[in-house]
């Protein structure tokens, strides 16, 4: 084994035991300070108070992997992984405040933004975007707007589907092995450790999240989660590997960019008095289990899917750019057609559903 | 814990808890960064300057020790850069060269944007000349210029009315990485060429030129890929000249990988990057570029390789010769900061290194 092979594994194996110990005192602490999610609004599908918390165990492995990545492996060191960690600070800060007091989501969208542009001009750009018939654009003050967009929209997509107990760390955790296996053929070596890190955080959180859970990472966790990630698929600028950075994430994350743009567009279609983010019992894994499926059954549908969709990624980082863009317009024209299937299967079990009420009625 | 009474303890112990654990990362930060090992020399010069700066020089002269023989087994061209800072400090007996030396290096890797009055300061040091007895023919005199002109195109004006001459040019050259020989041999090849011969090579991100000067001609340009000129065994002709885009498309890669097959044995290859020459290498063609007689000296990121993505890379060699032989210059493209790597190498005749 190279010596950078021996990297990610001791980086994979670290985190995944500082998140096994971080886990339970974190949970002890949140029950000691009565820090609970209470299933009092109707979104909520756990039916006891679980304690929140385990995210900032996340965030802690996070700080201890960059040290041993500098003291064991310092050539592979680089200070975006600081810039992340202090990014991720206020992250978490915000996280744990919104855990406590819920801050209202407008509010928080205001400071995600400022985080992201911020880290825009510590170094995380989206200069240059795959142009679709091969090569690429320089998006030139787009630049901006784009690196922002794609920060805070990674951050809250991970967010959003943190709703089911292991659903959103076991999303993450396909994720990174994606991005990990795409960064590993491209040699790209920071990229490669972030995922490792985040690959152990997420497998461990696993153990004590999976349903039925015991503890919840919280927002702190999910945002950091989804800061991370948004973050690490920047921090390799190389030329040509732009269409990595970007449409690879897209299709990996096509389970949370999904349920986002719905929520989205749900909202686009609310009355004024409801409010653009009063948060609703629409995401997907709310429709699937109104559908009848199970917690765990929807859990392990939307991790298929996933994997399916970490393939086509894995198969479209090997693709010239021009054949990516019509593989990615392919994953959309799919994603698109589940969504009108899924859209005519509530339909029919809603008629059904009719005619058993006026049966019995 | 929405809707908790003590939300406000709660948030105090959480939020102190966090600021307590990014405090202790920076501070662990800091202290490793200050004592870590890096790979690129220039960290060693960097600590010793720390060092030399607290005023503790038996210190800094360790790090430059330790950098020698961190550097000696795996990367050539580090080691004799930390050597020679090493030989000439030591010959002063000053650590204050050292930092000087340390200046001009940072200001050659930012020589495109260096600061006007910057460069001002270093003409004095340069007026200690290194170069003795050089006589450059015409026609090297204007393409060494002209290789300045470019290398230095944001200060062209104000250097030229500084009244640089070739040997300060060559001195500062010299010291900022490049690689000169001035007895007309290539390498340890045991070829010694007929006409002068000067490679300048700029790296990723906004690297937009390589030259290759061959009896006062340019054969080398602004467009992105690695340029080739091959000249036959002394007396020396231009054989073949072409430009090959390999981060464009692995075709380039294949083409130039048949370029080089049809050169004959002993025939002189002449090799310049301009922008980045990496993407779509081939193996195939990275074996046929060291039977030229280069070898891999440089890492990328941590695979031993001939120059590495958006390096800037300058080669002369012989078609057969045995790997090593050859001469070689490269820098490192680094996107977290603005400088452009450049690479130079000179075969020229009628000087001598004092």
């Amino acid at each position: 084994m190279k010596t950078h092979d021996w990297a990610y594994v001791t980086v994979f194996a670290l985190s995944f035991l500082c998140t096994l110990i971080l886990v339970p005192i974190f949970r002890w602490l949140a029950m000691k300070l009565g820090i609970y999610d209470v299933p009092n609004e109707s979104r909520k599908v756990h039916k006891k108070p679980i304690p929140y918390l385990g995210g900032l165990a996340f965030y802690i492995t996070y700080l201890l992997a960059c040290l041993f990545v500098e003291c064991r492996y310092p050539q592979y060191f680089d200070n975006k992984m600081v810039v992340i960690g202090i990014g991720g600070t206020f992250i978490v800060l915000m996280g744990v405040l919104d855990d406590l007091i819920s801050i209202p989501a407008s509010k928080k969208l205001v400071i995600e933004l400022i985080f992201g542009i911020i880290l825009f001009f510590w170094g995380f750009q989206v200069t240059t975007i795959a142009h679709p018939l091969g090569g690429t654009i320089n998006v030139g003050p787009l630049a901006l707007v784009i690196t922002v967009l794609w920060i805070v929209g990674v951050t809250n997509a991970i967010n959003i589907v943190d709703g089911l107990d292991g659903l959103a760390s076991g999303l993450v955790a396909i994720s990174s092995l994606t991005i990990f296996t795409i960064s590993y053929s491209n040699k790209q070596i920071l990229s490669c450790l972030i995922m490792s890190i985040l690959l152990g955080c997420t497998i461990a959180f696993l153990i004590y999240n999976s349903h039925p859970a015991s503890v919840f990472m919280g927002d702190a966790g999910a945002l950091f989660l989804g800061f991370v990630l948004g973050c690490a698929t920047l921090v390799e600028r190389k030329k040509g590997v732009t269409i990595v950075a970007l449409t690879v994430p897209i299709v990996v994350l096509a389970v949370p960019f999904l349920d986002t743009f719905l929520s989205f567009l749900r909202r686009m279609r609310r009355p004024k008095e409801v409010g653009f983010f009063a948060s609703d019992k629409d995401c997907i894994y709310h429709r699937l289990l109104r559908l009848g499926l199970s917690q765990r059954q929807v859990v392990f549908s939307l991790y298929y899917f996933s994997i399916c969709m970490g393939f086509l990624a894995y198969i479209t980082s090997l693709l010239p750019s021009k054949y990516a863009f019509l593989v990615l317009i392919l994953v959309c024209m799919m994603i698109l057609m589940g969504v009108i299937i899924l859209h005519f299967v509530e339909n029919i079990a809603g008629e059904k559903q009719n005619q058993n009420n006026n049966i019995q009625g | 814990m929405k809707g908790s009474t003590n939300s406000l303890f709660s948030l105090v112990v959480l939020w102190g808890i966090i600021f307590i654990v990014i405090a202790s990362f920076l501070t662990a930060h800091y202290y490793i960064s200050q004592y870590q090992y890096f790979v690129d020399p220039e960290n060693y010069i960097i600590r010793a300057k720390y060092y030399f700066q607290k005023g503790n020089i038996d210190k800094a002269k360790e790090e430059i020790e330790r950098g020698i023989q961190i550097f000696k087994p795996v990367d050539e061209k580090a080691y004799l850069f930390l050597k020679d800072i090493k030989t000439k400090t030591g010959d002063i007996g000053s650590i204050e060269k050292l930092v000087m030396y340390y200046e001009i290096a940072k200001l050659v890797k930012n020589c495109h944007t260096a600061e006007v009055n910057k460069l001002d300061f270093n003409i004095s040091v340069l007026h200690d000349d290194f170069i003795t007895n050089l006589s450059l023919s015409k026609t090297s005199s204007l393409s060494l210029l002209s290789m300045w002109k470019l290398l230095t195109r944001n200060t062209w004006k104000c250097l030229q009315n500084g009244g640089w001459t070739e040997k300060q040019i060559l001195t500062f050259l010299l010291y900022s990485g490049g690689v000169f020989d001035f007895t007309s041999r290539i390498g340890n090849t045991g070829v010694e060429i007929d006409e002068d011969v000067l490679i300048l090579s700029e790296g990723s991100p906004e690297g937009s030129g390589a030259q290759i000067w061959f009896q006062g001609k340019n054969y080398a340009g602004n467009r992105r890929g690695l340029y080739v000129l091959i000249l036959t065994p002394p007396p020396c002709k231009v054989f073949r000249a072409d430009r090959f885009d390999i981060w464009e498309s692995q075709n380039e890669a294949y083409k130039m990988e048949q370029f080089l097959e049809e050169v004959p044995e002993g025939h002189i290859g002449v090799f310049a990057v301009s922008d980045e020459a990496t993407e779509n290498m081939t193996d195939t063609l990275e074996q046929k570029l060291l039977s030229f007689g280069f070898s891999k000296k440089t890492y990328n990121q941590k695979d031993l390789v001939l120059f590495g993505y958006g390096y800037a890379f300058a080669g002369i060699g012989v078609k057969g010769a045995k790997e090593g032989m050859a001469v070689q210059n490269w820098a490192k493209y680094e996107p977290s900061k603005k400088n452009i790597p450049v690479a130079v190498v000179g075969i020229l005749k009628g000087g001598q290194k004092k």
